[in-house]
């Protein structure tokens, strides 16, 4: 997990003295392109060039050479290199992502069908973690001493987990196997009862706006210990972050002057302190989603969570290439897009940083 | 000051269980394959201190054997990674500036891939195993080195000792090995440090999703998987504790990066008082 190496993703990028924001939004724009452009050529590279041949990968270690010959030719592997490339690109931007000969469906639709059920389990997991990192990080730093102490040896082993093996414990604790207070390894939805009326293929919120209490409920129950096991790690980086942050921003002289005039320090925290730390931690975002997409490969399985992590470790599983090829570029773009929308974030949040003509 | 001395201590004393660990495991490495359907899936006890998994093979020996694994897998893999970032990192600090900004590029662009994903690739397309693994994590690593020691060495450039050695005459590679190498020190071996948890946890990763060391072998996410398989019908040890194992390295390696920038400083600043003439020279602290 990069999670805890924070030089990763877009570096701040200089403006040029003149121009004003447009000007530094195409710059930045420009460099982003650019940094997709090369992770394009990087996958391509590994994935396509490398001594594998991934026409032998589908058809297997016992076809005839005619047979290779043939996927060869269909997958267009004997062209030169660089048509092999812009016809990958041009495919992924198009979203012509291949044939799952494992599925039995083309990729694009393979991963859309799957894509919800991953989805709802990020949007929680992601809701636990900021929660839960916003209340341990605010009273860390609000009250320090011990229970500061504790938050920070919880949070450095929360960084080190392998979300995997929590998936396991979890499981053996709190599953059927265990204390049997929440379902097992069985899907997002207890067998005998029907998913909701597809609106945003999220079964919480659609259970709820199908009236239907009971499938909510039991779809947040299986969905609660997938979600914690993927919540540990962007939870306790976050926690570490908002910790730091606000540790940071109450030494600063803003926060005595607002004591001195007569705010409880409570107040001052929360108003003051809080909002003032939370801002720089969305620039994390990127590490965040990297986080979450690693995290569901490596926890749907275990929980037999119908996402595309699952597709992923299947397709591994079963050699089938197209969708292994199309995840990983799928992982560097979302990774990059959310790290410029943080960036664009952050710049229209920050009052500071609407200085015209760019500061240094 | 005194949380620094606890929390380093503590991971002293955790890498010193688990090198015992790793040396035992060199010793047990024929019990940990040992196959005894007789005595299958014993829970821990006198006999079995981990209990034995679905083959009668002994927990614990597959655990220690796996800790040897784990440390020589993931110092290794950030000693080769690490080596060839700091290589990069010097043609970019050194050499001219359009290389410069072509590599930053390129190292921007392979650290857009999380970092399991990259190396899940990379191991994909040169065949499954251990070794291949290796090679994917290292591929990960070496941007992460390159990317923070780029940025040190542009800043070693600036310094006089770096300067006055150019206007003696130094050839960059001798400037480069000499001087340079040198200060980047303390942001190596915080990185080290900092790289061989990560490294751990992604191998372990890649082997539970069967792409890195495959299960004959007693790796810790090769065992995770199995233990999974007997998790449902009440045999938990033959997961738990490969995992548990898993847990304190990486814990113990963090604990051990988190210290260093600390122990460094507070030992600087002694030297500092009591030979202030060297100062010119002593290399400056890295922020945590």
């Amino acid at each position: 997990m990069t999670i805890t190496t924070t030089t990763a993703g877009a570096r701040p990028r200089r403006a040029p003295a003149l121009g004003g924001a447009l000007k530094r939004a195409a710059t930045g724009l420009l460099g982003v392109l650019m940094t997709l452009l090369l992770a394009s050529v990087v996958s391509f590279v590994v994935l396509r060039a490398v001594p594998g041949d991934p026409a032998r990968l589908i058809v297997g270690p016992l076809a005839t050479p005619d047979v290779l010959a043939g996927v060869r030719a269909q997958l267009g592997l004997d062209d030169p290199l660089w048509l092999q490339y812009l016809r990958y690109v041009r495919d992924f931007a198009t979203l012509q992502w291949g044939y799952s000969y494992s599925n039995g469906a083309d990729v694009t639709a393979v991963m859309a069908a799957r894509l919800p059920a991953t989805l709802e389990l990020a949007l929680w997991a992601f809701l636990f973690a900021v929660v839960g990192a916003v209340v341990v990080a605010t009273l860390a730093s609000f009250r320090g001493g011990a229970f500061a102490t504790v938050a920070k040896v919880v949070s450095l082993v929360g960084l080190g987990t392998p979300q995997f093996w929590v998936a396991l414990v979890l499981i053996l604790v709190l599953g059927s196997s265990g204390l049997g207070v929440l379902p097992g390894p069985s899907g997002r939805l207890t067998s005998f009862l029907e998913p909701p009326a597809h609106v945003t293929g999220l079964y919480t919120v659609d259970g709820l706006l199908a009236g239907q209490p009971i499938v909510f409920s039991d779809a947040l129950a299986h969905l609660a210990l997938p979600a914690i096991s993927l919540a540990i790690i962007p939870g306790a980086f976050l926690t570490r972050l908002l910790t730091a942050n606000q540790n940071d921003v109450a030494r600063s002289p803003f926060v005595t002057v607002v004591r001195s005039k007569g705010v409880s320090r409570w107040a001052a925290h929360r108003r003051h302190v809080l909002h003032n730390a939370l801002l720089p931690s969305v620039s994390s975002a990127g590490l965040v989603l990297a986080s979450l997409i690693t995290g569901s490969v490596l926890v749907e399985s275990v929980f037999n969570w119908p996402g595309i992590g699952q597709v992923l470790v299947q397709g591994i599983q079963r050699q089938d290439f197209a969708v292994v090829q199309a995840f990983v570029l799928l992982s560097a773009v979302l990774y990059v897009a959310a790290n410029t929308v943080a960036d664009i974030a952050v710049a229209l949040l920050d009052p500071r940083l609407r200085v015209r003509g760019g500061s240094k | 000051m005194k949380g620094t001395r606890v929390q380093a201590g503590t991971a002293v004393v955790l890498l010193a269980v688990l090198v015992l660990l790793a040396v035992a495991g060199i010793f047990l490495r024929g019990t940990a394959t040992t196959v005894d359907v007789a005595n299958a899936l014993v829970p821990p006890g006198p006999g079995h201190w981990f209990g034995t998994d679905a083959q009668g093979r002994d927990v614990f020996a597959r655990v220690a054997v796996g800790t040897s694994i784990a440390l020589a897998s993931g110092l290794g893999a950030v000693a080769v990674g690490g080596g060839l970032g700091l290589v990069i990192a010097l043609v970019c600090g050194l050499g001219p500036r359009w290389l410069d900004a072509v590599l930053v590029r390129l190292l921007d662009a392979v650290m857009a891939f999380p970092a399991l994903l990259l190396a899940l690739a990379v191991t994909m397309a040169f065949g499954t195993g251990l070794l291949t693994a290796l090679v994917g994590v290292v591929v990960t690593v070496v941007p992460v080195f390159a990317r923070t020691l780029r940025a040190e060495a542009r800043r070693a450039t600036s310094e006089p000792f770096v300067q006055a050695a150019r206007t003696i005459g130094l050839s960059t590679p001798h400037l480069a090995v000499r001087h340079v190498v040198p200060y980047l020190g303390t942001t190596f071996s915080v990185q080290t440090a900092a790289n061989v948890g990560n490294v751990i946890l992604v191998l372990s990763g890649l082997s539970f999703i069967g792409v890195g060391a495959q299960p004959p072998t007693p790796e810790w996410g090769a065992m995770i998987t199995e233990g999974l398989q007997n998790a449902l019908t009440g045999q938990w040890w033959i997961g738990v504790f490969p995992g548990l194992a898993l847990l304190v390295t990486v814990v113990a390696v963090n604990l051990l990066a988190d210290s260093i920038p600390a122990v460094r400083a507070a030992r600087l600043a002694r030297r500092r008082t009591s030979r202030p003439r060297r100062e010119a020279t002593a290399p400056a602290p890295v922020e945590a």
